[in-house]
C-alpha cells in the first residue's frame, strides 16, 4: 500500500477518534446549562487574604470575605446602612462613644452563638492586626450588655458605620473558634455569612468555592447552593468565559461593552472611582509641586475630556473633583475650575517662576489596567507646557512600594474607589494619611478633617463640611483628578440583582439571584 | 548503557540542587518587601518588622538558604508566605494540571510532527514547500495569540469547547480531554512544525542514502523501508529536537495556562513571583527541574534503544 495514503488514513482515524471524545466531553463541560443552584463569578485577582483584617477593602476584593462573613452593618446598593449582625447603632451625644446592638439568635457557621463577647474579641484582634485606618480613633472596645458593644473614641469619627460594613470589613465578625488559631484564617472562613468556604474544592488564586451556610440567620436570603469565584487575570479570557456561559457575571473594561452586549449579556455600570494624579511632595519647599500656581497650571494643562473619552469611552466623565456627582461634598461649580487651556497654563507656570518648565519623576500604581495609559496621556499634555516627567511603571505591588521607599518619585497615578468625601481627605491630604508617603503637613486639611468628623456624613452640617473640604482640595489643586470612571459589570440574563450605584460602587454578591 | 544512565542520574541530582539554588539567590538579591506586600501600603513599620521576623526574613541570606536546603533534603519545601499553606500542598494539586498540558503537548507534537514530516518527505516538492511555510508560521505565531484565536472561534463562536478552566480526570474523563484540546493545540503548534521540519530533513537524507537504495533493490516494501529503516536511522536528531522543543514548551505553558485559566504550576509561578512568595517559587523551580530531568532521561533511553550507535558512547 502507498505509504502516504496509509499515513493519511491513520491520521484521519486518530483525528476522528480524538474529536469525538472531545465533543462528547464538551456536551458535559460547556454547553450543558448551568444549574441555577450555582453562581459563578470571575474576578481578576485573588484576595490578599481571607482574613478580613488583612484583605483589601474598599475594592472588589471584598467579594471573597462578604460571602462568608456577615458584617455588622450591610450597605445597600444606594449607600444606605442596613442592619446586618447589628440591628441598631448610634453615637452618644458627645460623639465619643458608638453603641452597637446585636441581632438575637445568630449562629456562626461552626454553630457557636454570636455574643457581645465574641464581637469584642474580634474587634480587638482586628485592631491589633490590621494595617488599615478604620479603627484608628477607637480607644476602647467593651461589651456593655449581653448583645451590646460600646466603642470608645479618642476623637469623633463619623466613618465608623462604613468601617463596620462590608466595605471596611472591620465588622466582618470572625467566630471565637476562628480566632483560636488566626493562622487558619488565611485559608478557611469562620463567619456568620450566607456561605462558607469549601476548602477542599478551593484552589488558592485559582478558584474559591463557597457552599450555603446551614446556620445563616436569614435563610430565605440565600439564593444559591454554591458560589464559585474564578480568578481570571486576562480581560479577554474573562470576556470569553462570559460569552460562552462559563461565568455568570464579571467586571469588564469599557472597550468590551459592545462585545458583551452583542453576546446577549446585561451590562450594568455606575461611577466607581476617581482616576488622576497625586503629588507626594506638597510639603517639600524645593519641589515645584509645592507651589500653588504650578499645581494649578498642571491642572489646566490636562485635556480631561479627550483623555476620558479615549480611555474610558462611554464609561467615564471628566472631573476636577474627588467625589462623584450625587455624593455629599460634590460642588457642581468646581467643575469649571480648571478649563483645558495650554496657553494660560504656560503663563501661570511662568508667573510661578518656571518659564522654562521643570521635570520630575512619576510612578504608576499597578492594579488598574488603564493607569499606565492615563499617566502617559497626562505626561504628553504636560510636555506642552514644558514640564517633563520620567515615568516608571512597576508591574507588581511590591515593586511599587519599593519605588515609593526610594523617595525619588514626586507623583503617582491614582485610582481611588469612591467612599465618602472624608475618606478622600483622610487618606490623601491629612497628616498622617495612607497616601501621604513623605508626610507633608497641610494645617488647613487637618482642620477641615477635624471639623467634618463632628457630623454624620449624610446630615446637613456634614454635607456642608464635606463641600467646604472638597472646595479647599480643588481650589488648592492639591492633586489632579481627571476622570470619574465606571465599574462595568456584565452578567448573564439568567441572574438579576446586580445592583450598585456610585454611593456604593462595589456590587454585593449576596444580592445576586436567579432570574425568574 | 547502565553506566550512561547512572552518570545521567547523577548529573540530574546535581541539577536538582543547582537550579533552586540559583533561583534562591536571584530572588534574594531582588529588592522587594514580602511583609509590605502582605500587609499593604498603610502598614506600620513595627507590623512589618514583626511579620518579617515571623517569616524568618530578618535572618542573613546564607542562613535562610541553609534552612531551605536543610528542609529540602528532608522533603520539606516550606510554607507559602502568603497563604501559610505548605508548598507541597499548594503545588501538589497543580502538578497534575501542568503535566496533563505539557505531556499532552509532547505527545501531540511528537506524533503529528513526525507524521507530517514523513508525509512531506515522501510527498512531492509541493508538500514539502507547504510544510516549510507552515513551519515558519508555527515559529512566528505566538502561542498566546493562537490561544485567544482558538478560544474566539471554538469556544465563543461555535461553543463546542470550553473557553477556560480545567476539569480533573476523576471528575469527568471526557470533560478533562475537552478542557485540554485547545490549550494543547496552542502549546504544541510551534513544536509540531519544528519536529516536522527536522523529521522531513532527516528522512530525506536517510531515503537518499546508499543503504536505502540497496534495500529497495532487494525488494523491500516502501513502508518497511520507511518505518523500520529510514525512520530509525533518522531518529537521533529528531529525538534531540523533541527534547529541546519540550523544554521550550515548559516555559510556553506559563502563558498558555494564563490564557486558558488552567490552575497549573505556570500560573502559580506568575502569581508567586509578583507576590515575592519565595518558598513557592523555589518549589516550582524544583518541580520543573524534576520534570525536565525525567523527560530527558526518558528521551535518552528511547534514543539508546533506537540507535545502537548511541549505546556505545
Amino acid at each position: 500500500m502507498n505509504t502516504k495514503r496509509y499515513l493519511i488514513r491513520i491520521g484521519a482515524v486518530i483525528g476522528v477518534v480524538a474529536t469525538s471524545i472531545a465533543l462528547a466531553g464538551c456536551s458535559s463541560a460547556s454547553s450543558s446549562p448551568k444549574a441555577p443552584t450555582t453562581l459563578t463569578i470571575a474576578a481578576p485577582n485573588g484576595p490578599n487574604s481571607l482574613d478580613p483584617a488583612l484583605n483589601g477593602n474598599g475594592t472588589p476584593l471584598i467579594w471573597y470575605t462578604q460571602l462568608a462573613y456577615e458584617p455588622l452593618i450591610k450597605r445597600a446598593a444606594d449607600g444606605s446602612a442596613m442592619p446586618g449582625l447589628a440591628t441598631s447603632w448610634k453615637y452618644s451625644a458627645d460623639r465619643l462613644s458608638f453603641i452597637i446592638t446585636l441581632r438575637k439568635g445568630v449562629k456562626f457557621s461552626d454553630g457557636t452563638p454570636l455574643t457581645a463577647a465574641s464581637v469584642v474579641a474580634w474587634l480587638q484582634y482586628y485592631k491589633a492586626h490590621t494595617s488599615f485606618q478604620w479603627m484608628q480613633n477607637v480607644s476602647g472596645i467593651a461589651a456593655s450588655g449581653a448583645l451590646q458593644v460600646t466603642l470608645t473614641l479618642s476623637t469623633p469619627d463619623p466613618l465608623l458605620p462604613i468601617a463596620i460594613d462590608q466595605e471596611g470589613e472591620a465588622g466582618d465578625i470572625v467566630s471565637p473558634d476562628g480566632l483560636k488559631d488566626p493562622a487558619v484564617l488565611g485559608k478557611e472562613t469562620h463567619g456568620a455569612g450566607p456561605y462558607v468556604l469549601d476548602t477542599s474544592a478551593t484552589i488558592a488564586n485559582s478558584q474559591y468555592v463557597y457552599t450555603a451556610n446551614p446556620n445563616y440567620w436569614d435563610k430565605k436570603d440565600v439564593h444559591y447552593k454554591k458560589v464559585i469565584i474564578k480568578v481570571i487575570a486576562d480581560e479577554n479570557s474573562t470576556l470569553a468565559a462570559l460569552r460562552s456561559g462559563q461565568v455568570d457575571a464579571a467586571a469588564i473594561s469599557p472597550k468590551n461593552v459592545a462585545s458583551a452586549k452583542s453576546a446577549g449579556l446585561q451590562v450594568t455600570a455606575a461611577k466607581a472611582a476617581m482616576a488622576g494624579i497625586y503629588f507626594f511632595t506638597l510639603g517639600d519647599s524645593s519641589s515645584p509641586l509645592a507651589n500653588l500656581k504650578v499645581r494649578q497650571a498642571l491642572n489646566m494643562a490636562v485635556d480631561r475630556k479627550g483623555i476620558t473619552k479615549t480611555l474610558y469611552l462611554n464609561n467615564g466623565v471628566p472631573t476636577t473633583q474627588y467625589v462623584p456627582e450625587g455624593m455629599p461634598g460634590y460642588v457642581a461649580g468646581l467643575e469649571k475650575k480648571y478649563p483645558f487651556d495650554t496657553a494660560k497654563a504656560k503663563k501661570l507656570l511662568a508667573d510661578a517662576g518656571y518659564p522654562n518648565g521643570f521635570s520630575f519623576k512619576m510612578v504608576v500604581q499597578p492594579g488598574a489596567s488603564s493607569q499606565n495609559l492615563l499617566s502617559q496621556a497626562v505626561i504628553q499634555n504636560w510636555a506642552q507646557i514644558g514640564v517633563t516627567v520620567q515615568l516608571t511603571a512597576p508591574t507588581a505591588f511590591p515593586d511599587y512600594v519599593t519605588a515609593l521607599e526610594t523617595g525619588q518619585y514626586a507623583a503617582t497615578s491614582l485610582n481611588f474607589y469612591y467612599s465618602a468625601q472624608l475618606t478622600d481627605l483622610q487618606q490623601l491630604f491629612t497628616k498622617p494619611a495612607l497616601y501621604n508617603a513623605f508626610n507633608f503637613d497641610l494645617p488647613e486639611a487637618n482642620t477641615l478633617a477635624t471639623e467634618q468628623r463632628k457630623y454624620d456624613i449624610t446630615s446637613a452640617a456634614g454635607k456642608k463640611a464635606a463641600e467646604t473640604s472638597e472646595t479647599y482640595m480643588v481650589d488648592n489643586a492639591l492633586a489632579v483628578p481627571i476622570s470619574s470612571t465606571d465599574t462595568v459589570m456584565a452578567s448573564s440574563k439568567k441572574i438579576t440583582g446586580v445592583d450598585f450605584t456610585s454611593a456604593f460602587p462595589i456590587p454585593d454578591l449576596t444580592t445576586f439571584k436567579p432570574a425568574n | 548503557m547502565i553506566k550512561t544512565l547512572g552518570l545521567r542520574l547523577l548529573a540530574s541530582l546535581v541539577l536538582l540542587i543547582v537550579v533552586p539554588t540559583v533561583t534562591f539567590w536571584l530572588q534574594a538579591i531582588t529588592p522587594g518587601n514580602v511583609a509590605q506586600q502582605i500587609l499593604g501600603i498603610g502598614a506600620s513599620k513595627s507590623a512589618i518588622n514583626t511579620l518579617n521576623h515571623q517569616l524568618g526574613l530578618d535572618q542573613p541570606v546564607w542562613q535562610r538558604y541553609l534552612t531551605w536546603l536543610g528542609g529540602f533534603f528532608h522533603g520539606d519545601l516550606g510554607k507559602s508566605y502568603i497563604t501559610g499553606d505548605s508548598v507541597t500542598g499548594t503545588l501538589g494539586g497543580r502538578l497534575g494540571v501542568s503535566l496533563s498540558l505539557i505531556i499532552g503537548a509532547l505527545i501531540v507534537f511528537t506524533i503529528v510532527g513526525v507524521g507530517l514530516g514523513i508525509l512531506s518527505s515522501t510527498g512531492g516538492r509541493v508538500f514539502g514547500r507547504v510544510i516549510d511555510i507552515i513551519s515558519t508560521a508555527g515559529i512566528a505565531i505566538p502561542n498566546f495569540w493562537l490561544g485567544v484565536l482558538l478560544i474566539g472561534v471554538f469556544a465563543v463562536q461555535l461553543n463546542v469547547l470550553p473557553a477556560t478552566g480545567y476539569v480533573p480526570p476523576d471528575q469527568s474523563a471526557s470533560g478533562w480531554i475537552a478542557s485540554l484540546v485547545l490549550p494543547v493545540i496552542a502549546l504544541s503548534f510551534a513544536g509540531i512544525t519544528g519536529v516536522a521540519k527536522q523529521t522531513r530533513d532527516q528522512m530525506l537524507v536517510s531515503l537518499a542514502s546508499p543503504y536505502a537504495r540497496s534495500l529497495r533493490a532487494n525488494g523491500a516494501s516502501e513502508s518497511s523501508l520507511l518505518f523500520r529503516h529510514a525512520l530509525r536511522n533518522a531518529s537521533g536528531p529528531i529525538i534531540t529536537v523533541i527534547g529541546l522543543i519540550f523544554v521550550g514548551a515548559l516555559s510556553g505553558s506559563v502563558v498558555v495556562e494564563n490564557i486558558f485559566v488552567l490552575p497549573g504550576l505556570g500560573s502559580q509561578a506568575v502569581q508567586s513571583t509578583t507576590q515575592r512568595d519565595l518558598p513557592v517559587i523555589q518549589g516550582i523551580a524544583v518541580y520543573f527541574t524534576i520534570i525536565v530531568v525525567v523527560v530527558n532521561v526518558v528521551i535518552d533511553i528511547v534514543n539508546t534503544i533506537l540507535n545502537p550507535k548511541a549505546r556505545a558512547s
